[in-house]
């Protein structure tokens, strides 16, 4: 352009210098546009952040392995537990039978999975207008099956009994509680908030 | 006249490097106000970089 504006351009293109300098003015304009449209595709397919740094590559990969092995673990309770054909879309669909099969498939491999996974069988149980009658029934009844929890109640029971029917006297006091029903109820469902929300499963 | 030279190699490229950082900077402003996120210096002098490219042969 600098050329073409000052004559010394004399095989090719001559203009004015105010029309170079405006042709100069528009091509630095439009490279900077798609120089910022760009950077922003970068931004958007790239987020920065999200590209792991070089040291990244040598170190985390104890818990890349754990990760992993999460990730191949929950398809594989939902195939251990016959939703393989599902999950690869090429199960086929004969009727109430085999949705009902399913059904139940599914509330076994959500009860498996972990408490995460439980939560979400009574919430897609409440979604009446999404889900079919047979899938809504079964993920009612999702609950964890936890053998010492499921225990607990049962002993809290005979314990609270034998108590108040004066079977053994316990004169016991436990930060100032004393040892009773609500006590023990109480004890027991800060047992359940501790399991699930320092374990997040049901080991 | 080889020092000559070398004084106005140094010079250029010191003027490259500012006119990169520049460009780099206002490119990664005029993002940062219109996407509203940060953005990385690595893709910003890339970016930077062949924008300065493109422009010395137009101005030329």
């Amino acid at each position: 352009m600098l050329r073409a504006g000052t004559d010394q351009n004399p095989n090719g293109l001559n203009v004015a210098r105010t029309v170079a300098m405006l042709f100069l003015i528009l091509a630095i304009g439009w490279i900077f546009a798609l120089g910022v449209a760009a950077l922003v595709y970068f931004e958007a397919a790239f987020p920065t952040g999200t590209l792991r740094s070089f040291s990244q590559i040598f170190t985390g990969w104890e818990a890349r392995r754990r990760r992993a092995r999460r990730y191949a673990f929950v398809p594989s309770i939902a195939v251990r537990h016959g939703l393989g054909a599902r999950l690869r879309g090429v199960g086929h669909d004969d009727g109430f039978a085999q949705d009902a099969k399913i059904a139940q498939a599914l509330r076994n491999a959500l009860n498996k999975a972990g408490v995460a996974f439980i939560k979400m069988g009574p919430m897609l149980s409440t979604g009446v207008d999404l889900l079919p009658g047979v899938y809504i029934r079964e993920l009612e009844y999702c609950k964890p099956k936890l053998p010492l929890l499921n225990r607990l109640p049962r002993l809290i029971n005979k314990i609270s009994e034998d108590l108040e029917q004066g079977r053994f006297s316990m004169n016991v006091r436990v930060l100032g509680h004393s040892l009773d029903r609500s006590f023990l109820t109480g004890l027991f469902q800060q047992l359940i908030v501790m399991l699930v929300f320092r374990n997040g499963t049901d080991d | 006249m080889a020092g000559v030279d070398i004084v106005v190699i140094v010079l250029l490229s010191i003027a490259g490097m500012l006119f990169l950082t520049l460009q780099s900077g206002l490119a990664a402003t005029v993002v940062r106000r219109v996407v509203a996120v940060p953005i990385g210096w690595l893709s910003s002098i890339a970016v930077g970089f062949v924008m300065s490219a493109a422009m010395g042969p137009s101005v030329q």
